[in-house]
């Protein structure tokens, strides 16, 4: 018997496990109303959209048996997993940070430090990114149309 | 309509209507290409500044953002994969991996001519059979609405990636995560999971540009440049050929051009479907008659003229519903609407009637702003291939950057940037396992049609589904969607047994 593609049936086994959640949700987190028919109640689509979710499910892990790999497994080496954790973590460090602080001021620390961390050695570069984007951006958006951005504590 | 034309050419050729028809379009284009910018949001900012403006001028200005727009989207998408606008999803498939071939200036020139030559053929048929398109799209129940969107949704699933499933399975976490908020009908929460931001559902902007713009930014980002070494987004090709269509390729590609153009057209006379919808049915119809189905997503320039052409046809399409029967087609034509209803112009039949010389001077203003179209977009050209050269270290923080001020700004609420980052991680774990992305923004887009549709249809045949085979328009998109996922299966297994072929022959040529 052909080796099955073990990506392919993790990634089936994922997406029946998510249908199933989806199916197990809806009692808990949707508000059915009494006497509402069936096809017009508030659970119908999500509950047949984890039904189809669990089928293809199936299916990915049915393509895993009997279908030979055509692509590679994911590339997810410890540096792809660290450099990518560690931009999330900034992201959501500056997503709370710049209400508090400030939109401009954050963002030109933030643009350097993504300059730094993607490899951007020039401290030219860097520190003109650092001033003239957020100022760009704050005065195309607060002076040129008006919508406000956090000022925060410094600006 | 003869009798209106003269006294509309009139009232349009004047110097501030050009103006305006060059300054909506440049504004369009620009706003289109920057990821975290919306049109509909700038199109209902100037909307104040048209009621001070004679009619024709203030929707002028307004359709010239439209079309700039809706072109603009593209850039974005074949320059630094992340669509400008929704519909320009489409276009990232085939037109980033050519700017990574170096044809960058190919593919922008491709979606240049395909964007103009769509709508100026819509703008034509608008003018010359709006009112018989309408009283078809009249037809349109929810049954219809229904199947439609089914049919675009599995085209989309099916066309976007090699993996049909997963295309498929893409578009069903979309449609779910649009069942996220208030139901419709009843206006039950959700699967808000107690968060009070959830309850209007999931904001579509920041959803759109986590997915796409975020996603391509962790990608980017888990490759560190080596000190010293400039890495730019992509080469940009010495070859004249590679920044330019030439008259070959061009005709080459006219009947993919045309029936686009068709589909755009009939797209854009649907109420409530939008450019997206025509964008990618556009694609998946012309993958699917291409003499060369598996360059599709690698490059493919019939590709581009595809969704660009869709995606573009569908403007003058969109403006038949709300001239003829008042009713918008998408966001942007519902802003107008107001603009229309402010001058005192109330569409309907009557309006080509009582209003004919302003209406057929927006129409000339139509087909000017094609012409001028291509001019700005052309000119335009070299300035954007230059943002291929920009490091990749510098541009990418300044993208992230706007896209977490576009988020913010949409509602002035940080709850949507973390929904953006949210968003882009799933759109990060979705590419790293070869999951196509688009499907799920345009779930999450027609999710709510569907729903709705769906629903009203049930409510009509009391709980019956049997109209969606019986009535003949729902019946016809049933058997396009069958035909169409069983004829990309096919095409699929015929590219692939030529790929075997080939390999074989190779492995038999080569010397022992």
């Amino acid at each position: 018997m052909r080796q099955p593609y073990l990506w392919r049936l993790i990634e089936g086994a994922v997406l029946i496990g998510l249908g199933a959640l989806i199916l197990v949700l809806i009692p808990s987190q949707i508000q059915n109303i009494p006497g509402m028919e069936t096809e017009t109640s508030p659970s119908f689509l999500p509950a047949v959209l984890a039904v189809l979710i669990i089928l293809m499910g199936a299916g990915l892990i049915a393509q895993g048996f009997l279908k030979p790999r055509r692509d590679g497994p994911p590339d997810l080496t410890r540096v792809v997993v660290f450099r990518v954790g560690l931009s999330v973590v900034l992201l959501i460090l500056y997503t709370v940070v710049f209400p508090r602080l400030g939109f401009v001021v954050t963002s030109g620390v933030f643009v350097g430090i993504y300059a730094y961390l993607f490899g951007s050695r020039s401290i030219l570069k860097i520190a003109i990114s650092m001033v003239a984007v957020p100022i760009g951006i704050w005065l195309f958006f607060e002076i040129l149309f008006r919508i406000p951005l956090p000022h925060g504590i410094l600006y | 309509m003869l009798e209106h034309l003269l006294p509309a050419a009139q009232l349009f050729f004047t110097f501030q209507n050009l103006l305006v028809v060059a300054a909506g379009l440049f504004i369009g284009i620009t706003i289109g290409a920057i990821p975290g910018l919306n049109v509909p949001m700038i199109v209902a900012l100037l909307l104040p500044i048209t009621f001070y403006m004679p009619p024709v001028a203030g929707i002028s200005l307004l359709l010239g953002v439209y079309k700039g727009g809706t072109y603009g989207g593209s850039i974005s998408a074949i320059l630094i994969n992340t669509p400008g606008a929704p519909a320009a999803a489409a276009t990232c498939l085939d037109g980033y991996p050519m700017a990574k071939q170096g044809k960058a200036g190919k593919a922008l020139r491709a979606s240049i001519y395909g964007s103009v030559i769509g709508e100026f053929i819509s703008d034509i048929v608008l003018i010359s059979i709006a009112a018989q398109i309408a009283m078809v799209a009249l037809k349109f129940g929810p049954t219809e609405k229904f199947s439609l969107v089914v049919f675009a949704l599995c085209t989309i699933g099916v066309v976007s990636s090699e993996h049909k499933l997963k295309g498929i399975t893409a578009a069903l976490f979309g449609i779910f995560f649009r069942t996220i908020g208030s139901d419709p009908i009843s206006g039950s929460s959700r699967f808000t999971v107690g968060i009070f931001d959830l309850i209007g559902g999931i904001p579509f902007l920041p959803h759109l540009i986590g997915l796409f713009a975020v996603s391509e930014f962790f990608v980017q980002i888990e490759k560190k440049i080596s000190a010293g070494k400039q890495d730019v987004i992509a080469p940009v090709s010495k070859n004249p050929d590679d920044n330019r269509v030439t008259w070959k390729e061009f005709k080459a590609n006219i009947v993919t051009i045309i029936r686009s153009t068709l589909i755009g057209i009939g797209v854009g006379a649907l109420p409530g479907s939008g450019s997206a919808i025509s964008a990618f049915v556009s694609y998946g119809a012309a993958k699917n008659t291409s003499k060369k189905p598996e360059e599709f997503g690698k490059g493919s320039l019939e590709g581009v003229f595809a969704a660009e052409t869709g995606n573009n046809a569908v403007t003058g399409g969109a403006l038949i519903p709300l001239l003829t029967l008042g009713i918008p087609g998408d966001a942007i034509t519902a802003i107008m609407l107001g603009v229309f209803l402010v001058h005192g112009l109330i569409p309907g039949p009557d309006l080509f009637v009582k209003s004919g010389d302003v209406i057929y001077a927006v129409f000339i203003g139509l087909i000017v702003a094609n012409i001028l179209h291509f001019f700005i977009a052309s000119l335009g050209l070299r300035l954007f291939t230059k943002l291929l050269s920009v490091s990749r270290a510098v541009l990418f923080p300044i993208v992230i950057i706007i896209c977490a001020a576009g988020s913010y700004t949409v509602n002035s609420n940080i709850f949507d940037v973390y929904v953006m980052i949210f968003f882009g991680v799933l759109g990060y774990i979705m590419k790293k396992f070869n999951f196509p992305v688009a499907p799920l923004m345009m779930g999450y887009i027609l999710g709510g049609l569907l729903e709705t549709s769906l629903i009203q249809a049930l409510i009509l045949s009391d709980g019956s589904v049997l109209p969606i085979f019986t009535r003949p328009i729902s019946l016809v998109f049933v058997v396009l969607t069958v035909f169409f996922i069983f004829w990309s299966l096919f095409m699929q297994k015929k590219a692939l047994d030529r790929r075997k072929r080939r390999e074989e022959q190779r492995r038999r040529n080569l010397p022992s």
